[in-house]
């Protein structure tokens, strides 16, 4: 873009600008993607020394906003100034030079050499051709201090978990004395304790003079860290405020265009006999030779929800499919109503009065096949839907008529194939399946991933609704908050075990941290049942 | 699709075939003209070969008879997520034991139960040819691909040793068996003709196949499955079950195209019957076109038959080089598979 | 899905490949050594030379002829002499003459009988079918037609109203080669192979080992039926075989096979008898003789008769060394040809010779009944 000279000059002025003045200018900024406007005439600035937040709904157009800041995408329109000069960023690289760096919400680390090698990739700490090692180390070390970032810089990328892979990936920004750093969905990865750590880190970091700009979906989370707030909603600006001047509430109306309630309303409901027990159940994973689940207990009864919370991969996955006849349990049982559904067949796990709602959408629907044949996808082979072996079609139109205005899918029709559904709708649908026939009995895992505020919101008020309606529900979700604002009783899962059992009432988040983490194991006889 | 009228979409759909095979015959006139012989000639020639009269009608059905079988057997496979390329080793089996079954009969079958005895020992010979690779698949995880594949070979080997060995004709001078009793062929429609009922009944048994697939429960089950293993799965469908039934039917179908073979066209076991793209490739191409629709696989197997017979007349009535006439049916061929994509292309330039 | 898809793209790319190369490699079997001419010998005659494209003045475009052969036109064999026998016929008779060539290299059994009905569909009334494979396929077709005539290389037992088989006898001057190879073999092992056994080729395969065993019954003969006539490697694979078992002598009859036989014998400097047509120019160093079956003037004169009487006679039209008919002034029947070359330089001793020239006399004259068998023998 610009030649070394003009870098140079923008950079001096970058740090040698005041704290609270205005660095970056991004300017009517347009962009579109085939059928989408991702962003629409955005105007965005960032202040020496704040954390600006970035906050919408999933598809708002953060994610390609900022991209468009560091060279990814080329905007359609508009302008981008830094320092009072009009710049021209063609690639991450000008970004770079220019002192701005974005961490990724997928880490782009990588995996199989070492934290320092990594952080030193792509800059010119070398000693002829080789890395200077020394010096980077120092160097390294040094940034970890000042910031809290420990970590160890010889250890490999693969080896750390997700939140160390972050620091790193700050580190690195660090490392090349950064000014500006972005920061897409950084918390979705981690867990509570490592998220204290990071925003700990990102004080620290404007304390030296460092802009921050934070992107979030997360209304909580971008109150508690940011200065000020840009809310985007398809693709506009809806709204710039100070943190301060802002509350929950107000965001969530700017954010998703009508208020949303976050803290659904839980009535008491009366625990009732026990639905689902699982004993000693042992699983095994993927690899050979190495078992998913050591040995899982845990009861779910009617009129309540069971929350099962976790990093993913400790085994969740393996649970919800043993449960569902999906996996072959090594060792253990299943018992629905009293009855050993170990190793049934997942037809006859429904037939029990099981419902169920998968994390991944395409094991709840089979999208090239049509909204009302997915809604029968469950009964088809009784009647009113199949009489013998002749399947009556007209029957199952009938059906998904009713049910998707009952449920508010919107399509095309109710022949159009799932497919052609958002993916808001196709949640609708996979609800209205599962809760038409009322059951005893259901598996929610991840149900509210990547849904929007909207869909989301329905599906937990669904959940809530069965609750009331004393049916037992087993939440096994990655999302804490939602495990935590959901259940009655809540597990960690770690490494393939429960690490405890609390009441949801008394459950403490850093304690569900620690948990989560393996840094903390209740005695079973202490845990709450 | 579903926005888009029936018919509406079958017109593209054959308007976009029409103007695959416009261009490759283009591409072909190159090499025909090269060869030194007149093009529009060799191209009225297919026509004229393959539909302009009963008799070149007759041979198209004669053709499209097993082609149709093997292509419908792919179709139901394909339908289920199985990748069943072995119809043609499948077809061979259907072939031995037709052909084995009528000529070891003890007793005076008559034709109403001889030709139905025959059908189903064929498709049985088939549907197991077909359940091992189903098998394999489904209890080690061994790709069906490679197995029927290769499981395309070994039939060839027993008909050879059938027609040479235990079964090898009385005059001992080809390899082939002795002529089947009349009472195990199918009719010839019509003197001199050699088109026999073997069509009626592939034509009976591609619909069958629709209205399993799309009026039944069962069908249903199939097309989940075909649709989406994973999904299917989840739902409470017995997919390794239904995989496993969409390859014994699939390879039953194509013993059937065996059967109508020996019953109907040759009354005996010979060696070799099929070449280099046999009915069992062939079949996979035609599946392929029609999208896996049972119906479709049928018209196109009809639609590749005219093509190869079409062709070969090519050879003989405009004086083409045998060599140049593989390469123009080849052109052909790719035309009506790429077909598709014209038809993506022609929908978006047009929106149908 | 998106995996499925991948795949069946790929399947179809494979299989159009592979259409695609199946139309380069239905190219003909290669040809002998193209330098080589063929060598005159006291019987042979020297090779026509008919241009195709010549375009004759249609003196009798009503008679119209159809030549089917199964392999190509080119191969110095079974195909290509009677190619250019039907080709002279056509441009001396100034009839209608079209001709389907490489029917098993290009195609299978299962075209035979559409190739004969779109020559019937379009008004031909004589079908020349040569080969006995085709023999389901024409029976068939004179059920079907009665007022066609159909002649192939067959069997008394195929005469019919409106099928004439015609077969030339090879087994005489098969048996002369069968003496030819008990004499040239120092290993006491020759061996002999064929494609299938049917009537052309049986008479030669047996008369050829009568002849091995009347020179010394000791001599061990490996013979075997190929099954196959045009592919080169397996009648290469199997000579090989029987040099390795001790031949030193190999009579092959056939095309394609012989092609890969006389290969075979070339590299490993043993002794080669060709049979079908003249051979010898394909390796004229190792190839002590060949035994013709004369088929370019049987073809032409089959012809020849359909356009002079407008039809065949029902019966089983036989040639062998006693057939005087003439064409053009050139015997019609089976002959044995020498390899004038190695017989001058004396490779061929002169007893040896002299020993067969005799036996030839003995045929002719009546003296040698040679067996004849058109289907092999039970015990083999
Ligand atoms: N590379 C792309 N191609 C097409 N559409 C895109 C692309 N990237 C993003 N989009 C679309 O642009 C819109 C904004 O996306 P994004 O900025 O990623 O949202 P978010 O606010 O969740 O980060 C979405 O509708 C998305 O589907
Ligand atoms: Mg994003």
């Amino acid at each position: 873009m610009v030649d070394k000279g003009v870098k140079q000059r923008i950079r001096r002025k970058l740090e040698e600008a005041e704290i609270g003045s205005t660095i970056l200018e991004m300017k009517n900024i347009t962009k579109t993607f085939p059928g989408v406007v991702a962003d629409n005439h955005v105007n965005f600035d960032l202040r020496k020394g704040e954390i600006h937040g970035l906050l919408g709904e999933n598809g708002a157009g953060k994610t390609v906003l900022m991209s468009i800041l560091y060279g990814l995408y080329k905007p359609d329109e508009g302008e981008i100034w830094v320092c009072g000069e009009k710049v021209n960023m063609k690639s991450p690289r000008d970004a770079i030079e220019l002192g701005i760096t974005m961490v990724h919400q997928r880490f782009a680390l990588v995996k199989n050499i070492t934290v320092l090698e990594n952080i030193v990739l792509g800059t010119k700490t070398l000693k002829g051709v080789f890395i200077d090692e020394k010096t980077a180390e120092e160097k390294i070390r040094r940034l970890s201090d000042k910031f809290g970032l420990e970590i160890d810089p010889h250890s490999l990328v693969m080896d750390l978990s997700m939140g160390e892979r972050q620091k790193v990936e700050i580190l690195k920004a660090l490392y090349r004395d950064s000014d500006i750093l972005i920061l897409d969905e950084p918390t979705t990865m981690i867990t509570p304790q490592e998220e204290e750590a990071l925003f700990e880190t990102l004080q620290k970091m404007v304390k030296e003079g460092l802009s921050i700009i934070f992107i979030s979906h997360k209304i909580p989370v971008v109150l508690r860290v940011t200065n000020r707030i840009t809310v985007l909603r398809n693709g506009r600006v809806v709204a710039q405020v100070y943190t301060h001047e802002t509350d929950e509430k107000d965001l969530a109306v700017k954010m998703v265009g009508r208020e949303v309630l976050y803290r659904l309303p839980k009535v008491e409901v009366l625990r009732g006999k026990e639905v689902l027990r699982v004993e000693d159940l042992w699983a095994p994973g993927e690899e050979k030779g190495v078992f998913s689940l050591h040995g899982v207990s845990f009861t779910v009864h009617e009129g309540e929800i069971f929350g099962v919370a976790g990093v993913a991969g400790n085994g969740q996955k393996e649970l919800v499919e043993c449960i569902m006849g999906l996996r072959k349990p090594f060792k253990g049982k299943i018992y629905i109503n009293g009855k050993d559904y170990t190793n049934k067949f997942t037809r006859e796990i429904f037939d029990a009065g099981v419902a169920w709602i998968p994390d991944e959408k395409d094991r709840g629907v089979i999208l090239d096949l049509s909204v009302a044949e997915n809604m029968v996808m469950k009964t088809f082979y009784k009647p009113p839907y199949s009489k013998g072996l002749v399947f009556h079609e007209e029957e199952c139109l009938r059906f998904a008529d009713k049910v998707v205005r009952e449920y508010d899918v919107k399509t095309a029709g109710v022949k159009a194939p799932v497919k052609t559904l958002s993916g808001g709708n196709i949640q609708r649908l996979i609800i209205a399946r599962e809760f038409a026939a009322n059951p005893k009995l259901l598996i929610a895992f991840n149900p509210t991933k990547g849904l929007d505020v909207n869909a989301t919101e329905f599906t937990r008020r669904k959940i809530l609704e069965l609750r009331e309606n004393k049916s037992a529900v087993l939440l096994v979700s990655m999302d804490l908050d939602e495990v935590m604002m959901l259940s009655d009783r809540i597990a960690v899962m770690y490494q393939g075990e429960i690490a405890g059992v609390v009441e949801a009432a008394r459950a403490e988040r850093s304690e569900l941290g620690l948990m989560m983490t393996g840094a903390k194991k209740l005695d079973s006889s202490l845990w709450a049942s | 699709m579903h926005m888009v009228s029936r018919y509406r979409y079958i017109f593209w759909r054959f308007f976009a075939v029409t103007i695959s095979l416009l261009i490759a015959l283009a591409i072909a006139s190159v090499f025909v003209i090269v060869a030194g012989s007149n093009p529009l000639l060799a191209f009225y020639s297919i026509f004229e070969g393959s539909l302009s009269n009963w008799e070149s009608f007759s041979e198209t059905l004669v053709k499209a008879t097993p082609l149709i079988f093997t292509s419908v057997a792919c179709a139901v496979a394909f339908k289920s997520n199985m990748f069943n390329i072995g119809a043609e080793g499948q077809m061979y089996i259907g072939q031995a034991v037709t052909a084995v079954a009528a000529l070891t009969m003890p007793i005076n079958l008559p034709s109403y139960l001889f030709i139905p005895y025959l059908m189903v020992v064929s498709f049985i010979g088939g549907a197991i040819w077909a359940a091992i690779p189903g098998y394999l698949k489904l209890r080690f995880g061994i790709s069906e691909v490679v197995t029927t594949m290769l499981m395309n070979y070994i039939p060839i080997y027993l008909v050879d040793y059938i027609v040479f060995g235990p079964f090898y004709e009385k005059a001992r001078r080809h390899p082939q068996t002795d002529p089947i009793p009349e009472a195990a062929r199918l009719l010839k429609i019509h003197h001199p003709y050699r088109a026999h009922i073997g069509i009626f009944i592939a034509i009976a048994v591609s619909v069958a196949v629709y209205v399993f697939l799309w009026k039944t429960s069962k069908g249903f089950e199939f097309r989940a499955t075909g649709a989406s293993t994973t999904g299917a799965r989840s739902m409470g469908i017995n997919v390794n079950r239904r995989l496993m039934q969409a390859m014994i039917i699939s390879g039953g179908i194509a013993g059937l195209a065996g059967f109508s073979i020996v019953s109907g066209t040759y009354h005996k076991l010979k060696l070799g019957t099929t070449g280099i793209l046999g009915h069992g490739f062939a079949g996979i191409l035609a599946a392929l076109v029609a999208n896996n629709h049972p119906l479709g696989a049928a018209a196109s197997g009809f639609i590749f038959s005219v093509l190869m017979v079409g062709s070969e007349t090519m050879q003989r009535a405009a004086g083409v080089p045998f060599p140049i006439v593989s390469i123009v049916e080849a052109l052909l061929v790719l035309a009506v598979l790429l077909s598709g994509r014209m038809f993506g292309f022609l929908s978006r330039k047009v929106r149908i | 899905m998106v995996a499925a898809k991948k795949t069946s793209l790929g399947i179809l790319l494979l299989v159009a490949a592979s259409l695609l190369l199946v139309g380069c490699i239905g190219q003909p079997p290669a040809t002998p050594t193209p330098t080589a001419t063929p060598t005159p010998t006291p019987t042979a005659t020297p090779t026509p030379t008919v241009s195709p494209t010549a375009t004759p003045t249609p003196k009798h475009p009503e008679v119209k002829v159809a030549l089917i052969l199964p392999g190509s036109i080119t191969d110095m064999g079974w195909d290509q002499e009677p190619y250019e026998g039907f080709m002279r016929a056509k441009e001396d008779f100034g009839i209608t003459a079209e001709f389907t060539e490489g029917t098993d290299i290009t195609g299978t059994p299962e075209d035979y009988p559409r190739i004969i009905r779109d020559y019937i569909r379009r008004g031909f009334k004589l079908v020349i079918a040569h080969g006995f494979q085709y023999r389901d396929a024409v029976l068939e077709a004179a059920k079907d037609y009665p007022d066609v005539w159909f002649t192939f290389d067959g069997a008394p037992t195929d005469v019919g109203p409106n099928t004439a088989p015609w077969i030339s006898l090879g087994h005489e001057p098969s048996y002369m080669a069968g003496i030819l190879a008990a004499k040239m073999t120092k290993s006491k092992v020759v061996g002999v192979f064929n494609g299938m056994p049917v009537p052309i080729e049986v008479p030669c395969m047996e008369a050829f080992k009568a002849g091995v065993h009347s020179v010394d019954p000791n001599i061990k003969i490996l013979s075997t039926y190929i099954g196959l006539w045009h592919d080169v490697q397996k009648g290469y694979e199997t000579a090989s075989s029987m040099i390795d078992a001790g031949a030193d002598v190999v009579y092959g009859i056939g095309d394609g096979i012989n092609i890969g036989g006389q290969k075979a014998c070339k590299e490993r400097g043993v002794w080669f008898i060709g049979g079908t047509g003249n051979q010898i120019p394909g390796a004229p160093d190792i190839t002590l003789a060949s035994v013709s079956w004369g088929l370019d003037r049987i073809i032409y004169y089959i012809t020849k008769v359909y356009t002079e009487q407008g039809k065949l006679e029902s019966k089983f039209y036989q040639f062998s060394m006693h057939t005087t008919l003439e064409v053009k002034g050139e015997r019609v029947g089976p002959y044995f040809i020498w390899n004038d070359d190695l017989v001058k330089k004396g490779v061929i001793p002169k007893d040896v010779v002299d020993l067969i020239e005799s036996t030839k006399e003995d045929i002719l004259t009546g003296i040698l009944n040679v067996p004849l068998y058109l289907s092999p023998p039970a015990e083999s």
